[in-house]
Parts: C-alpha cells; sequence; structure tokens
C-alpha cells in the first residue's frame, strides 16, 4: 500500500529514454511499450529511490503550479499504476544514489 | 492519462524515432576478427584494422545513451574473438540497453554461458547453416564448427536463454531445409531461416555464386512459412511512398570495429568516424551529404523501381543494390530476380503475394 512515506525507484528490468520530452519506457523483454507524458515523466525521473512521495508530491506542484492535494492524487494514482505494471518499485527507506551509471537521459 | 500503453505504441514511437532521426537500434561490430572463413560472407577480412579500445567502446555507448538508442546489438565478426566482450556488454546494461548477441557460438564455454545468462540479452542468435556437420562445415571451413555450434545452443537452452537460429538459405544447403527446421525444433530454438545473400562489402560479387538459382526457388523455397518468407514485410510493398523507403540512417545505424558509422550493416557508405567526431556531430549537427541524401530519398527517386511492374513483389535494400552497382537509387539484380519469384510464385500457386528478404546474408556473426 502507498503512503506519502512510501520510496519509489524505477525497476531496473526495463530500459527508458526521454524523447520529445516525454518517457518512453520498453520492458526487459523489449515486448511492452510505455509512454509518460510530461506530468507522468517528471513523477518517474523524481523516483530514483532518493525521495519519498509527499517529495515527489511537492516538487510536482512546484514545477506544474498545482495544490498539493491535486498532486498528491495525482502521484498516487500514477504510482499505483506503475507498481502494478512493475515498473516502478516501492522500496522501506530512501535509498543514497548510486554514482555514475545511470539509465535514460 | 500520465501513462500510455496501447499496442499502437510501438509504431508511434518508431515512427517519431524515424522522424527525427533518433538511432532507436544500432548494431556495433566489435570485431571483424572470426574464428570461422564462410564462403558466402559479406565482411571483409581486413587484419590492418585498429579496432576500438575497451575505453573507446566505452565511450562510444555513453554517446549511445545520450543518442536515446533503445536496442544495442554487438556483432562481428565473431564477437567472442573479443577477450573484452563481457566487461563491454556488462557495461553497456549497466546503462541500460536491451542487448542482442549475434554470434557463430564455437567459443561459447559453460563459463561464458553462466556470463551471458546475467546479462539477459533480449535476443541471442547463432549462426547454423546446415542440419548436418557436412553441410555446416562446408559452409564455414572449418571441420568441427557443427558440433561446436550445436553443443554452445545446446548448453545455451538448457540455461533457460532463448536461442534464434539464423540461416541464409543458399544452394549449399537448401535441400537441407526441412531436417533443418526439425533440428531447430529438437534443440528448442527458433529458426530464422531466410534466402538472400548480398555482395561483400568491398563489392565482390564473390558470395552470390552460393545464391539460390530460380529453379532452386521454385523447387525449395517454402511459400506457406510466413516466418521464413518474411510476410510481415509485404504490409510494406502495399504502399507505394512507403515501398523502397527503409530505416537506415534514420533510426538505424552501424557501427564498425574502428569507429566508422554506416547508416546500416549492409550499407558501405561510411558517414563519420567516432574517433574524429562525436556521435551527435555524425548524427545530427554535422550529418555528410551521402547521409543527408540517403535520408531525403523517396520512392520517386528511384528513376527504374518506381515504374516497375514488379514493384508490387519487391524487397529492394539500398545497401544491397548500392554493393551491387553503387548506384544507390537503382536497380538491385538480386531484389529483381526474388521479385520475378514472387510474382512466378503467386500465378502459378495462387497463394498470394509471397515475401522475402533479399538484403544479404550474414555468417561471421
Amino acid at each position: 500500500m502507498l503512503s506519502l512515506d512510501s520510496c519509489l525507484c524505477r525497476s531496473d528490468e526495463l530500459v527508458w529514454r526521454v524523447i520529445d520530452g516525454e518517457v518512453v519506457i520498453l520492458t526487459a523483454d523489449g515486448h511492452q511499450i510505455h509512454t509518460l507524458n510530461k506530468v507522468g515523466s517528471a513523477i518517474w525521473e523524481l523516483a530514483d529511490g532518493t525521495r519519498d512521495i509527499k517529495e515527489i508530491v511537492s516538487r510536482i506542484c512546484e514545477r506544474f503550479a498545482v495544490s498539493f492535494e491535486v498532486a498528491q492524487a495525482d502521484v498516487l494514482d500514477f504510482a499505483n499504476k506503475l507498481v502494478d505494471k512493475k515498473i516502478l518499485k516501492i522500496t522501506n527507506a530512501v535509498t543514497e544514489m548510486e554514482g555514475g551509471d545511470t539509465n535514460g537521459d | 492519462m500520465a501513462i500510455e500503453s496501447s499496442p499502437r505504441l510501438v509504431e508511434e514511437v518508431v515512427n517519431r524515432c524515424v522522424e527525427k532521426c533518433i538511432p532507436y537500434v544500432v548494431m556495433f561490430e566489435l570485431t571483424y576478427r572470426c574464428n570461422l572463413n564462410c564462403r558466402h560472407c559479406y565482411v571483409v577480412r581486413d587484419n590492418s584494422i585498429e579496432e576500438l579500445s575497451t575505453e573507446e567502446v566505452k565511450n562510444i555507448i555513453d554517446q549511445l545513451v545520450e543518442m536515446k538508442t533503445f536496442f544495442l546489438a554487438f556483432t562481428g565478426g565473431e564477437i567472442f574473438m573479443r577477450d573484452d566482450l563481457f566487461e563491454i556488454a556488462k557495461y553497456a546494461k549497466r546503462k541500460g540497453f536491451l542487448l542482442t548477441f549475434m554470434t557463430n557460438g564455437t567459443l561459447i564455454t559453460p563459463e561464458k554461458i553462466e556470463e551471458i545468462k546475467k546479462l539477459k540479452p533480449i535476443k541471442f542468435e547463432t549462426s547454423l547453416y546446415g542440419a548436418t556437420a557436412k553441410t555446416h562445415d562446408y559452409i564455414t571451413r572449418v571441420k568441427g564448427s557443427f558440433e561446436r555450434t550445436v553443443k554452445a545452443i545446446k548448453g545455451l537452452t538448457e540455461q533457460g536463454i532463448e536461442v534464434t537460429i539464423k540461416t541464409i538459405l543458399m544452394n549449399s544447403n537448401i535441400r537441407e531445409y526441412k531436417a533443418m527446421e526439425a533440428l531447430a525444433e529438437e534443440l528448442g530454438v527458433h529458426p530464422r531461416m531466410n534466402p538472400g545473400l548480398s555482395p561483400r562489402r568491398d563489392g565482390s560479387l564473390e558470395p552470390l555464386q552460393y545464391d539460390l538459382s530460380f529453379e532452386e526457388m521454385v523447387e525449395y523455397l517454402p511459400e506457406e512459412n510466413d516466418d521464413v518468407m518474411l510476410s510481415y514485410l509485404s504490409e510494406k510493398t502495399k504502399d507505394p511512398a512507403e515501398r523502397f523507403i527503409c530505416k537506415a540512417g534514420k533510426s538505424g545505424c552501424c557501427i564498425s570495429p574502428d569507429g566508422t558509422v554506416y547508416p546500416c550493416i549492409m550499407m558501405p557508405m561510411a558517414v563519420g568516424n567516432l574517433r574524429e567526431k562525436s556521435f551527435k556531430e555524425i548524427w545530427h549537427t554535422e550529418p555528410s551529404n551521402d547521409l543527408k541524401r540517403l535520408r531525403n530519398l523517396t520512392s520517386d527517386d528511384l528513376p527504374v523501381c518506381s515504374r516497375c511492374e514488379l514493384a508490387q513483389y519487391c524487397i529492394r535494400c539500398p545497401g544491397v543494390v548500392y554493393l551491387e552497382t553503387g548506384d544507390i537509387v537503382g536497380a538491385s539484380p538480386s531484389a529483381c530476380k526474388y521479385a520475378k519469384w514472387r510474382k512466378y510464385s503467386k500465378n502459378q500457386k495462387g497463394k498470394g503475394v509471397m515475401v522475402m528478404q533479399s538484403t544479404g546474408s550474414k555468417s561471421a556473426d
């Protein structure tokens, strides 16, 4: 169950790139493709394992000039969908950002 | 919706890559060295070439992340001739690519299979040119190569790695087509068997002596097999505007062992070298005149092919015609031959248009 304290992390079993400002995700078998709109792409890029949902919501509020409540509902809805698809993972604690290698751009 | 996942997305994303010249698929030839010597191979054996170092390859991989490449295929030559293959592949995996390995399989050991398994490639392709050692070894000109390749395939599948065997159908092995199909089933692998040889990349027509004759096509080619005949390509032939246009130089390219960039593995038209320029410069900011011309080609630019009565039966590869004639807008003798056969086949058997690729062979991998 997701809460504001949950920490989101992108699955490392996929490949993603930003094309025209939108995130394009391919699953590890190359058979499924997902695209994220601007808001989804922003959430995705923030979901690097270093932030909890509360912080992600705050960043979305700043970036898209929406209320905390609206952003919270959108982020939770989005995160739930991606967790269901095993594209995002819930981690218990905020993890340290690994240096060097990154996926996407 | 913040997320879209419909099946039509693949086509949409590919079209976007083509339109914006994003090289979403890159073939990386890590070496031209090979321990086999296949009769029909298009690769020119050039031992004088100075291969990219491990660090140079990694630098290029970094650039491909920036270029938004998704699919990265390692090919050769024989990729396992490079001692640093796994170092390179692990680096690419960490950087986030969907990897494909193309190999003849003969140098694969149980230890290497363990490493391959960890890398989770989306495709693992092994060349196999016959159902018997006699035929395969005749084509590779290396005794024992069949046995070693089959052993590798068995080892890979036992470890749960999905293997595709790639077979060029030619006059030396076409009589074993059914037996190869049975062997693939026995090995538990997907067979990808297609006809169509290309000249060697130095322009030599020597490999074409192994191509199927018209009579052999009629007698042996299994038209009922959509997979073998690549029938999905027939969709493309329906639209005259799209008929002869391919993604080479737009959404796909090939990098050679010395860092030369080509629009396609089958098109030896150098458009820049990564030791001299960045990928971004070669591909986007300073594209060569050849690359610009290739990207702007339309079916209307092909004086013969666009008006040809066989057009609807034709799968013309710009790379192969460039190799065959040096004229990228000219007619391709091999494509013409196969188009004639498809027309004949349709008229004779009334089974619809059969489509196959005439875009060259690959034996060195």
